[in-house]
Parts: structure tokens; sequence; C-alpha cells
């Protein structure tokens, strides 16, 4: 009975969610496309703790559980960090900030 | 109840019905492409009386589509060859799928995961078990009492607080599943991290309800500390299960790449060490089949590990193990590969 109830419950949790989420992303997609016309894809463009790089979002996120990985070509990275900003809980905007730093 | 399972699932069904225009849409040119990625690994474990040799393939298909999805899974396939005196070599595989699992990142603070995963609980099962990321062959004791797969659905994601504070979540729910490739039990839980990016500290606690058979609690805490000044980090994780046991473990790792001499190979090496304890419940209640010591048992580790190339590590081991049964060493060698290829075109 608890279970079902537990069910019930993360179901209209996620339900709801996809579609919060849904509104957001239309409505953010507009502003992010606007600024990145009008910025360029650059630490400042992300959240990140005050006077960091993204080489140092990398270090702080990725070479903390693993040693530096052989590096990839843009897309296959682009995979990867995806991936990894699922596995490991990583912010989006760090997870951006690595992915400019893999891809220097 | 009936009527609410079925508004919640009609809700679920309208959610992704209104998402569907967003829905798995492959764009490979501006997009990530698929990957064939995972290790192969090769470890041996010595202890008096007994050697084991283990190899283990775990490939991973990444398939990721359009900017919000990804299709993600794990084979992993382990054999077990083990020797005693006098006894002919005995082996046995095990295959299974770790996880296959869809994600869809819905903004930037929420994933919703579906399909089988690996349960969020603690640091250990999540981030560190592969072989080729682990530091010692031999999982902690307390992974024995977490669960380690989960079939359901689970959200997660990451917000961050200001300039000195990510906070990470995931909450699941799993069903019952009895198969041998891709079991589960029916159980619902949380790990909620407290990221603190400029000290590179991470400290985490976990919770899971067990919801068949005897409903009992699992929780947990973890922290992981990366310093800022010298090239180590430490990690922590504590478990502990009304029915089953408790226990933690400790590790730390120096990459000794500021060593003065055999610059060459110490710029490619590491050291650990790790200290982990399990305290069994004075009762043994659901141990059944799980992989933990039938008594209070402490254990040691100090490894070295060599980066041959970035993808090849090798490393070797020490520890000695303090249980009922009789004290012993155990030395353990092992290599690990890990790869990363394209899947049909590969990308610029």
């Amino acid at each position: 009975m608890k279970a079902k109830v537990v069910l019930s419950m993360l179901l209209t949790i996620s339900a709801m969610g996809v579609l919060i989420a849904q509104t957001t992303t239309t409505s953010t997609a507009v502003n992010s496309k606007q600024s990145q016309a009008s910025q360029p894809q650059s630490a400042k463009a992300w959240h990140l703790p005050k006077g960091w790089t993204a080489d140092q979002a990398y270090k702080a996120n990725c070479t903390r559980c693993h040693a530096e990985v052989p590096k990839l070509n843009s897309q296959q990275t682009k995979t990867i960090v995806r991936h990894m900003r699922v596995r490991a809980n990583i912010t989006h905007d760090e997870a951006e900030a690595i992915l400019q730093y893999l891809n220097k | 109840m009936k009527q609410f399972s079925f508004f919640a699932v009609l809700v679920l069904l309208f959610a992704v019905s209104a998402t569907a225009q967003d829905a798995p849409q492959y764009t490979q040119p501006e997009g990530g492409v698929p990957l064939l990625t995972g290790f192969v690994g090769f470890g041996t474990t010595f202890q008096p009386g007994q050697q084991q040799l283990s190899p283990t393939i775990s490939p991973i298909v990444l398939v990721p589509f359009g900017e919000k999805w990804l299709v993600e899974s794990e084979l992993e396939i382990e054999g077990d060859y083990t020797h005693t005196p006098n006894q002919p070599w005995d082996h046995s595989w095990d295959k299974g799928f770790e996880y296959a699992q869809v994600d869809y990142l819905a903004n930037k603070y929420l994933t919703v995961v579906v399909g089988r995963f690996l349960t969020p609980f603690g640091i250990y099962n999540e981030r560190l078990h592969p072989g080729w990321v682990r530091n010692f062959q031999a999982a902690p004791y307390i992974v024995g009492l977490e669960m380690t797969d989960s079939n359901g659905g689970q959200l997660r994601g990451a917000v961050p607080i200001g300039n000195f504070l990510d906070i990470n979540y995931a909450g699941f729910f799993s069903a019952s599943v009895n198969n041998s490739w891709e079991g589960s039990t029916r159980a619902a839980g949380e790990r909620v991290g407290f990221f603190f990016p400029k000290a590179r500290l991470e400290v985490g606690t976990s919770f899971q309800r067990q919801l068949q058979d005897t409903h009992v609690n699992t929780i947990g805490a973890d922290a992981i500390w990366q310093s800022n000044k010298l090239p180590m980090d430490v990690r922590f994780e504590y478990a502990r299960n009304r029915f089953v046991g408790s226990g933690y473990w400790f590790e730390g790792a120096y990459r000794m790449r500021r060593i003065g001499f055999l610059k060459p190979l110490m710029r490619k090496s590491q050291t650990e060490l790790r200290f982990e304890q399990f305290f069994a419940p004075s009762v043994m209640g659901m141990v059944g089949d799980m992989e933990l010591p039938d008594s209070n048992a402490k254990r040691f580790f100090g490894g070295w590990s060599c980066w041959i190339r970035p993808d090849v590590r090798t490393n070797f081991s020490y520890g000695r193990e303090f249980i009922d049964s009789g004290d012993h060493n155990v030395w353990t060698v092992g290599l690990t590969y890990r790869f990363a290829f394209p899947l049909g075109g590969g990308g610029k």
C-alpha cells in the first residue's frame, strides 16, 4: 500500500517536473539564444564561482574522482560530458565550462 | 488509491506527449555523437590458500539525441577463476546490465532518468566503482549492504547557490525485478550532496528504504576532499543498516608528480591507502547472498598505481584483513584499459 503511494507520488512529481521543465526550457531557450548571440561562449557567461576559470571547473569536478582522460574530438567529448553531468550530478554551467576546457 | 495512480499515469502521459515535439531526433552534426566506451580489466588476488583471477569487460554505449536526451547502457561481464590447494580451478562468469537508462535533461537543474540505473547511494557505487576509476580492486565491505542497481525512475540534478555551494540531489524509486541480468529490490531513496567548489569539498547524505519483505532503512554519509595545494584527495563513506550491519571506509591518494627522483615514473604514479571497518549486527538478519563478512572485520590496503598511458592503468596493492576466521594478507595486481570509440561517424 505504502509502496503504491510512493510510486504514485513519484509518478506525479516526475510528470510535474517534466511539465515545468518544458515550460521553463521554452522560455529560457529564447533568452539563451539572445545571450549567445550577444556574448561569446566564455566562462563569464556561466554561473561559476567567482574567479574560476574553465580549467578549475574541470579540476574540481573531474579529477576529484578519476585521472585525466585521453583527448577526444569535440563531438565525442560532448557526449562524455553529458554522461558525466548526469552520473556525477555536475551543474549545467560547470559542465559547459568543462566542455569548453576539454575542447581547447 | 487506484484513481490516484490512474491520475498520476495520466499526468505523466500528458507530460510526455507535451514534450513529444522535443522527443528524440538525432542531430549528429551539432550535438554529441554515439560512443562505445568503458574498460577492459584483468585483476589477480592472492591470499593464503587462494588465488583468484578476475577478467572484466564493461562496454558502455552512449547515444545522445538532440540537446536534451541521452540513452546510456553498461553491460558488465566479470569472470572469477579461483584456485585453492589440491583443487582444480573453479570458474564462473557474472553478466548483467549495470545500467540501461534514458536521461532527459529537462532543464539546468533537473534530469529525469528512467530505466535501470546505478542506485544513488553514497559515492562509491555511482562514481568510483568502475575498474579504471577505483583505487583498489577490492570494493569496500559496505558496498555489500547497499543496493547497487535499481529499476524504475529517478529525478536528479544540481543547483548552484551563490559562489560557494552547489547542491546536488537524486531521488529514486525502484521496482522489484527478479532476473539474474537486471534484478532489483523494491525500494525508494535519495542522496543529497553539498559541494563547496572552491574548497573542493563535497559532503553528502544518503537514505534508502527497502519496500519488500522486511521494510528496513539504510542510511549513509560520504565526503570527498581534494587539496588545492597538494596533489592529493581523501574520500570517506559510512553506511548503516540495522539488520545487515554498518561500516565505513576511508581512502587517500597522493599523485607523485612532485617527487624529485625518477621523474618520468613519478609523474605517472599515485600512492593510495585505504582503511575500512565492518560491524556485523548482533543478530545476523538478512545477509543472505550479500558479499559481507559474517563477523566484525577490518582491513587496510596500501597501493601504487601507474598510468602507462592516460588510458592504461596498472596497480599493485598489499592489504591485511583482520577477521574472526583468521587474519591474512591480500595481494593484488591489476591492469585496466579505458577505451572510447565513436559509433557510426565519429564527429569532428
